[in-house]
C-alpha cells in the first residue's frame, strides 16, 4: 500500500516535473527564438531583449491586477503592441547604425542595446516600482488517475506550441517569412534576389519582441518579476542560442527546451545549481561541439 | 540598355574603382577582363547596388538606378550571379529558385520560368529537393545561375562562373550562357578565363588597377597583342 502511494506520487512529480520543465523550456524558446531571429537577420546582437520579456510581463501584471482579465487574453493584445515597439526599437535605434562596416555595427549595436536596455530597466523601476511583481492567476488543477495535472501550465503549453506552429507557417509559407529565413542563411543571397533587407530587419524585430513578450505573460504566471530581469535573461538567451548553434533558428528551439527542462530537474534534485546549469551546459556542449547542437561551421 | 558613366567606388578611404564608364546593348554580351583585384567585382557589386557608389551614374533600362537600393534594381531586371554564389544553403534547391522569383513581376511568372531553368539545367530538377548546402561546385553554379534566371533578368551580370570548375563544366556553363542569351537576356559577363570569355562575347572591356584600359570588339581583343600577351598567355 505505501509502496503504491509511494509510485503515484513519484509518477505526479516526474509528470509535474516535465510538464514544468517543458513550459519553462517553452518559454526560454520563444524569447531565445526572437532573439536569433534578430542576430540572424541583422548581425545585431539586441542586449535589450529581456527587457521586451520584462515589459511583456509588466504589462499583464498591471492588465490582470486591474480588471482580472485572464493573462491569455492580455497576450493576444500584446501581440501588435510588442510588434509596433519592436519596430519602433529598429527605426529609432538600429536603423541609423546600418551602412557601417560590420565588425563596427556589431560593437556600436552592442553599446546602443545595452543603453536601451539599462534606460528600459530604469522607466520601468519608475513607473511600475522596483518591487516583485507576481501574477496570482490560477486555474483550477485536474486529476487523470493518481496524477495531478495543472491546468495553467497545459494551457501555457497549448498556447505555446500554437503559437511556435503559427511561426512555422508564417516563415515557410509566406513571402515575407521566407525572406526572413532567406536572409538569415545568406544577407547578400536575399539582396540580390530582391528582399527588401531594411524591411526584414524592421519585422524581425517586430516579430523578435512579439515572442519576447509573450513570453513575459507566461513567465510573470510562474515566477515573480522585477523590474531587472532582463539583462540576466538576455544573457541566458545568448547561452540557448549559442548552445543550439549561432544562426540555426530550430537549434535556438530545441536548445531553449533542453535548457527548461534540465533547470527544472536540476531544481529539484539540487536547487543549488539550478541556475549555474545553463552555463554549465553550454561549456560542455562547446567543449564537444564547437559549433552548437545545430551549427554549421561557416567559411 | 546599361549604361554606366564614370563610376568610382571604395572600400572606407580606400578606392578600387575610378571612371569606369561602360554600356551593355540590348542582346548582346559584354564581358569584362582583368587581373585579380583589378576591380571586376567590385564594379558589378556598385551596379546591382550591394556596395555604395561613390561618384558616377548607373542607367538601366532609361532609368537611372544610381543609389537605389539592390531590391528595387532586382526588380527592374538586372541581376547579378555573385562570384561567391550566396545561396540559400539550409533551403532545397527547389526554394532556392522560388526564392530567385521573390520580386513582384518574376512571381507570377514563376512556373513558366521554373519549366525553363529546368530545361537549361535537368540536374536542378534531379536536384530539387537537396539543401543547396549540399551540392557540388558545379551544381552550386547552376542553381546560382537558375536562381538569377527566376527573377527575369533582362541583364544577367555573371562574375567569374567557371572559377573552381571542371573543363567539361565550364564547356556546359558557356554553352548554356550562349543558350540564355539567345532568348533576348543581356550579359555582362565578369571572367579570368579571358580566351574563353571572348570567343564567346560581342565587345569586352579590359580592366587594370581599378580602371578601364581597353574596350572593343571581342573578336578584335583576341587578335590584340598587348592582351595576348597579358591575359591569353600566349
Ligand atoms: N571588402 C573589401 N574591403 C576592402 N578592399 C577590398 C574589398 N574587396 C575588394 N577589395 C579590394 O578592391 C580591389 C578590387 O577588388 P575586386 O573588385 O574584388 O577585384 P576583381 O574582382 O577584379 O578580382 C582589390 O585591391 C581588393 O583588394
Ligand atoms: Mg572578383
Amino acid at each position: 500500500m505505501a509502496a503504491r502511494l509511494g509510485k503515484e506520487f513519484m509518477a505526479t512529480v516526474s509528470l509535474q516535473l516535465i510538464i514544468g520543465g517543458i513550459l519553462q523550456g517553452g518559454i526560454y524558446a520563444l524569447a531565445a527564438f526572437g532573439l536569433s531571429l534578430i542576430f540572424g537577420v541583422s548581425n545585431i546582437l539586441n542586449l535589450a531583449h529581456g527587457e521586451f520579456l520584462m515589459l511583456g510581463a509588466m504589462v499583464s501584471f498591471l492588465v490582470y491586477t486591474g480588471t482580472e482579465l485572464s493573462p491569455f487574453v492580455t497576450a493576444l493584445g500584446l501581440i501588435p503592441l510588442f510588434f509596433a515597439v519592436g519596430s519602433l526599437f529598429e527605426r529609432g535605434l538600429i536603423r541609423p547604425l546600418s551602412g557601417r562596416p560590420d565588425h563596427m555595427r556589431l560593437v556600436a549595436s552592442i553599446l546602443v542595446t545595452l543603453g536601451a536596455s539599462i534606460a528600459i530597466e530604469d522607466f520601468a523601476s519608475f513607473a511600475f516600482g522596483p518591487n516583485e511583481k507576481a501574477l496570482a492567476y490560477t486555474l483550477p488543477s485536474f486529476q487523470v488517475g493518481p496524477i495531478i495535472v495543472s491546468t495553467i501550465r497545459l494551457a501555457g503549453l497549448a498556447f505555446i506550441l500554437v503559437l511556435t506552429l503559427a511561426l512555422h507557417t508564417f516563415l515557410k509559407r509566406t513571402y515575407q517569412g521566407r525572406a526572413i529565413v532567406a536572409t538569415t542563411q545568406s544577407r547578400r543571397g536575399a539582396m540580390l534576389v530582391g528582399v527588401n533587407i531594411q524591411r526584414v530587419a524592421n519585422l524581425s524585430f517586430g516579430i523578435g519582441a512579439i515572442l519576447a513578450a509573450l513570453a513575459g505573460v507566461f513567465f510573470v504566471i510562474m515566477f515573480p518579476v522585477t523590474p531587472y530581469v532582463g539583462l540576466p535573461l538576455t544573457l541566458k538567451y545568448l547561452c540557448i542560442i549559442v548552445l543550439g548553434g549561432l544562426g540555426s533558428l530550430f537549434g535556438t528551439l530545441l536548445g531553449g527546451l533542453v535548457l527548461g527542462l534540465v533547470e527544472i530537474l536540476v531544481a529539484y534534485y539540487s536547487p543549488h545549481w539550478s541556475e549555474t546549469s545553463a552555463f554549465i551546459i553550454l561549456v560542455l556542449i562547446l567543449l564537444i561541439r564547437p559549433q552548437g547542437l545545430f551549427g554549421r561551421f561557416s567559411g | 540598355m546599361l549604361r554606366v558613366e564614370q563610376l568610382a567606388v571604395s572600400y572606407g578611404i580606400i578606392p578600387a574603382v575610378h571612371d569606369v564608364s561602360l554600356t551593355v546593348n540590348e542582346k548582346e554580351i559584354v564581358s569584362l577582363i582583368g587581373a585579380n583585384g583589378a576591380g571586376k567585382t567590385t564594379t558589378l557589386n556598385a551596379i546591382s547596388g550591394v556596395l555604395p557608389i561613390r561618384s558616377g551614374r548607373v542607367f538601366f533600362d532609361g532609368q537611372e538606378l544610381t543609389g537605389a537600393g539592390s531590391h528595387r534594381i532586382v526588380e527592374r531586371g538586372l541581376i547579378q550571379i555573385p562570384e561567391e554564389r550566396h545561396l540559400f544553403p539550409d533551403m532545397s534547391v527547389a526554394e532556392n529558385l522560388e526564392m530567385g522569383a521573390f520580386s513582384a513581376e518574376a512571381r507570377h511568372l514563376a512556373r513558366r520560368t521554373l519549366a525553363w531553368v529546368h530545361e537549361l539545367f535537368p540536374r536542378l530538377h534531379e536536384r530539387r529537393s537537396q539543401l543547396a548546402g549540399t551540392l557540388s561546385g558545379g551544381e552550386q553554379q547552376m542553381l546560382a545561375i537558375g536562381r538569377g534566371l527566376m527573377a527575369r533578368p533582362k541583364l544577367l551580370m555573371l562574375d567569374e562562373p567557371s572559377l573552381g570548375l571542371a573543363p567539361l563544366i565550364v564547356d556546359d556553363l558557356f554553352r548554356i550562357m550562349v543558350e540564355i542569351n539567345r532568348s533576348d537576356v543581356a550579359i555582362l559577363l565578369v571572367e579570368q578565363n579571358a580566351a574563353q570569355a571572348l570567343e564567346t562575347s560581342h565587345r569586352a572591356y579590359v580592366m587594370e588597377n581599378g580602371r578601364i584600359t581597353l574596350a572593343g570588339e571581342a573578336q578584335a581583343l583576341l587578335e590584340d597583342e598587348q592582351v595576348r600577351a597579358a591575359y591569353l598567355g600566349i
